[in-house]
């Protein structure tokens, strides 16, 4: 290996070290807490009031959450006492595995929500005794009030004890009790003790001093994927969270979107009301814009400085193309040296010629481009121009834009171009780990290529990580969640619509990529749609506004208008930027999710704007290999 | 890594042999609709030394097991331990046609009886359908979802839980994407076991394009071990090594590759509770997915056990 492929790689090496591990849940404690940037919603999550942390994949639920335990802020605030540290408490992610076994077997659903009711305080008091121990073992002092262990025992049927170490024994053995009743003798939990949903708790909390916990600064629950407990168990724990106030306890809760919100309790017509009883913290609304911007910012200063102390920001590796510059990248001197033949060989008049050429090769391509999208001779479109500038000057502000997605017509090379801080900020849209994984992938191209972190990522390397980094989300996303090959097909569906759309339609309906869900002449009922449409939301894959504010929410309703997610554009190719908006029947959404169906939708809905598309994605495509 | 000094007990056999096997009482099942599931039954059909017990399963946790007229709980270890008390000599349980939910839990109340007991296993000669094979957009919605197998419930503390995870890989990338996605299993603590040599000499290049993007995660594919696609004892050796680098910590295994792969993994975890941890995800495979049947494998799994010594 020569010397310089050895600087190479060792670059390489760190770049992927610092920036290519985006997933919290993959980062060991070690790297996410000394990466961790706090959030500008952080503060919201304080105080006792229970919360429901909301955003989609990748916005950054699960490092938050996790930087909220005890651990964490140990680690983040460097010292070993709580009262340094900004809040008090401990995470649990709710795991399938775990979670799951509390149904069927042929135990009915009452008996189930007895052992559930029976595990979930066992499960949050060897969170609360973990915490206890760990205090002890960093040298604090843990007082047990004997009289309230006494009553934490028996509301939980363990044996009597009055000691940290000996509570989180009884805990330990009374859990084992129930699974050992579940793997091999589940006709016997039917006569197992149980306990009364939260009593122990409080009981707990009293019996432990010196946790420096209080209902002002409350221990806080941190449990994460809430959407994986059932709908019984998420009534569980509503009562619970219902029942806050009492005693220094709270649930902070991070859930992909508002539609997995169950709200109702154990107690009947007492659901949960925000804000009575819980608040919401939206991620995405509150990091939008420039807050998202300056988040990003924080989080890949921090990662680009494990590569150089002296790195420059993240927005001076990448320099933009104002859309004269990508015109010219993407070959309009050759579209406007085609104006110029044809216009010559129409024996149009020289004044209109000279116009022509003191054009620039942007506004050519526009002539050109526009005369042969509306069946309009050049020199008809050239003579408005010339004549009407002012109205020429708002046509070409109005569809300049959507005209750079046609200028690259049967010649290789890229389409269209996705450069710039600005745009990869757009491209994520409030997802840090999409802004991540942008940045990643276009240093990494960039350093493969002989670049170092002191020259900016060429344009083509930005534009194709972006495109990458599609692709892999398209391709990643059949497991990420159960409904994931449905959430497949149709981002493939829509992302060829709106691809198509922005090819062979830009001068008809530019930069059409939103669409509003259409109910006429469509049979599928509407919880289906919004059903669908709020796991594609949950799962960072398609946005959602409401209709007419264009303000963002997290969850699905039927007046919303909804857009594939940006960062997707690239990929498809068609305008990230938020702009017009189609109808699509209900039908037809449900139809795009589906392997029969997903490829004669597409044609249809574009047939009905008057466009084919070109190949098809070929995951769309029904070819049995065998009789 | 291959042990050429072990004794080999995994041998295949033509169909026809399986009559000389010896078995006495042939578990098997008909709920998987392929051509190879009736491989092993038919053959045994007409041999008036094997007791054939076909088992229906009747809802979530019970199953009927004909041929002995008992019901038995998936969840009631009593009702196994029973079923396993009934049956004198050899038995053989065919993991071409049962679930895992339901060979999983015979398979280990035959092991905690010390029961002689074969496992049978009917190659599949090829794949029928493209959406079997990488490429094609795999559809969890078909799955239970993960849930443990019956009898294999964590709910206790783990001890020394790092994250340590050993998936056996199969076709369907975005079932271990699931597994990443929603457990507590840390990519960079990830050991994967491909079945290599495969069934089909292709087969070990496909588990690697459907599974590229998880591999590609913090250098997955260096930690990769094989085993012989056909061979539980090989996958089971390969648990082993991957355990021993992880110091012998939790470790939690996806049997989401072949089914000896499989088995190979609820043998390591039946011998190494409670420290080893399965995690399944229960596929429902479509109608026909595989054609014709190219030989029949026979497992020794008691006398593989034997020489393991005790637990």
């Amino acid at each position: 290996m020569f010397a310089t492929d050895r600087v190479e790689s060792e670059l390489l090496e760190q770049v992927n070290r610092a920036l290519g591990q985006v997933r919290a849940e993959y980062e060991s404690d070690d790297e996410l807490y000394r990466r961790f940037a706090a959030p500008l919603y952080f503060k919201q999550l304080l105080g006792i009031t229970p919360a429901f942390l909301v955003g989609g994949r990748g916005t950054g639920k699960t490092t938050t959450l996790r930087s909220m335990s005890f651990g964490g802020q140990a680690r983040i605030s460097g010292s070993l006492s709580p009262s340094a540290w900004e809040v008090v408490g401990a995470y649990w992610k709710v795991e399938p595995n775990v979670v799951s076994v509390f149904r069927g077997k042929g135990v009915t659903e009452e008996l189930w929500a007895q052992v559930f009711s029976h595990y979930l305080n066992l499960k949050l008091s060897s969170l609360v005794v973990d915490y206890a121990v760990w205090l002890m073992n960093s040298g604090h002092e843990i007082h047990v009030d004997e009289h309230r262990a006494e009553l934490f025992c028996r509301s939980l049927n363990l044996n009597v004890c009055n000691d940290v170490t000996s509570l989180a024994r009884g805990i330990d053995v009374a859990i084992v009790d129930v699974e050992s009743k579940i793997n091999g003798n589940i006709s016997g939990l039917a006569a197992s003790a149980m306990s009364v949903l939260g009593r122990p708790l409080d009981y707990l909390f009293a019996a432990l001093r010196g946790l420096e916990v209080t209902r002002s600064r409350p221990f806080m629950f941190c449990l994460d994927e809430y959407e994986n407990l059932s709908s019984y168990q998420q009534k569980l724990l509503n009562t619970l969270i219902k029942q806050v106030g009492g005693a220094p306890y709270t649930f902070k809760i991070g859930v992909r979107n508002t539609v997995a919100i169950d709200r109702s309790t154990q107690i009947e017509a007492q659901p949960l009301q925000d804000p009575a009883d819980f608040k919401t913290v939206d991620i995405v609304v509150d990091l939008k814009d420039e807050s998202f911007e300056l988040f990003a910012s924080t989080v890949l200063q921090q990662r680009l400085a494990l590569i150089a102390h002296d790195a420059p920001e993240a927005a001076a590796l990448l320099p933009g193309l104002s859309v004269e510059e990508e015109s010219a990248l993407l070959g309009a001197e050759l579209v406007r040296n085609q104006l110029i033949e044809q216009l010559n060989d129409a024996g149009v008049d020289r004044q209109d010629i000279e116009f022509a050429e003191g054009l620039s090769h942007f506004e050519a391509c526009m002539v050109l481009r526009w005369a042969q999208s509306h069946n309009e001779s050049p020199e008809s479109v050239l003579r408005f121009a010339r004549t009407q500038p002012k109205k020429w000057s708002v046509r070409v502000g109005n569809y300049g834009y959507a005209m750079l997605f046609t200028i690259r017509e049967n010649r290789v090379g890229e389409r269209k171009y996705y450069t710039g801080w600005k745009t990869y900020c757009q491209l994520a849209d409030g997802n840090i780990r999409y802004m991540i994984r942008l940045v990643y992938e276009a240093l990494r191209m960039h350093v493969i290529d002989g670049g170092n972190l002191d020259s900016p990522i060429a344009m083509l390397h930005q534009t194709r990580a972006a495109s990458r980094v599609g692709e892999t989300t398209i391709r990643d996303l059949q497991g990420w969640s159960r409904q994931g090959a449905a959430l497949t097909r149709l981002s493939l569906g829509l992302g060829s619509i709106f691809g198509t759309l922005a090819r062979e339609m830009a001068f008809a309906t530019p930069e059409v990529n939103q669409f509003r869900v259409g109910y006429s002449g469509s049979t599928t009922p509407a919880e289906n749609v919004d059903v669908l449409l709020g796991e594609a939301v949950g799962q960072g894959i398609i946005i959602g506004f409401d209709g007419d504010k264009n303000a963002r929410r997290s969850g699905a309703t039927r007046e919303m208008d909804y857009q594939l997610h940006p960062v997707l554009a690239p990929y498809f190719i068609y305008s990230s930027r938020r702009k017009r908006r189609m109808t699509i029947g209900a039908d037809d959404i449900i139809a795009l999710t589906s392997r029969e169906s997903a490829a004669p939708t597409i044609r249809k809905v574009l047939s009905g704007r008057g466009a084919t598309p070109g190949r098809l994605p070929d995951q769309l495509l029904d070819f049995p290999t065998g009789s | 890594m291959l042990d050429l000094y072990e004794a080999s007990f995994t041998r295949k056999i033509p169909s026809a042999d399986l009559k000389d096997l010896g078995v006495t009482h042939l578990l098997y099942g008909v709920g998987i609709e392929e051509d190879r599931a009736d491989t092993i039954v038919g053959e045994l059909v007409d041999s008036e030394a094997v007791q054939l017990c076909r088992v229906e399963d009747l809802d979530d946790a019970q199953c009927r097991v004909h041929g002995l007229e008992r019901t038995v709980n998936l969840y009631e270890a009593a009702d196994l331990q029973a079923l396993v008390s009934s049956m004198g000599g050899l038995v053989g349980v065919d993991l071409t046609s049962l679930e895992h939910r339901v060979w999983a839990p015979l398979v280990r109340a035959l092991v905690e009886a010390g029961t002689e007991f074969v496992a049978l296993y009917a190659e599949p000669n090829d794949y029928r359908r493209s959406d079997d094979l990488p490429g094609a957009v795999y559809d969890l919605s078909t799955s239970r979802g993960i849930e443990p197998l019956p009898g294999f419930a964590r709910l206790a503390r783990r001890q020394d839980d790092d994250g340590y995870f050993a998936p056996l890989l199969g076709f369907e990338g975005a079932r271990l994407g699931h597994i990443f996605d929603q457990e507590e299993v840390e990519v960079s603590k990830t050991s994967p076991v491909i079945g290599s040599p495969g069934f089909r000499v292709e087969y070990p290049t496909y588990t690697y394009l459907a599974n590229r993007d998880s591999l590609s995660l913090d250098r997955m594919e260096q930690r990769v071990e094989y085993a012989r696609a056909s061979c539980p004892f090989e996958a089971y050796r390969a648990l082993e090594r991957v355990h021993a680098r992880a110091g012998g910590k939790h470790l939690r295994v996806a049997p989401i590759g072949t089914k000896p792969h499989a088995l190979g993994g609820i043998l390591y975890a039946i011998r190494h509770e409670p420290i080893v941890e399965l995690i399944y995800d229960h596929p429902v495979r479509s109608k026909g997915r595989t054609r014709g049947s190219r030989g029949v494998y026979v497992y020794e799994v008691s006398a593989f056990l034997k020489t393991l010594g005790a637990a």
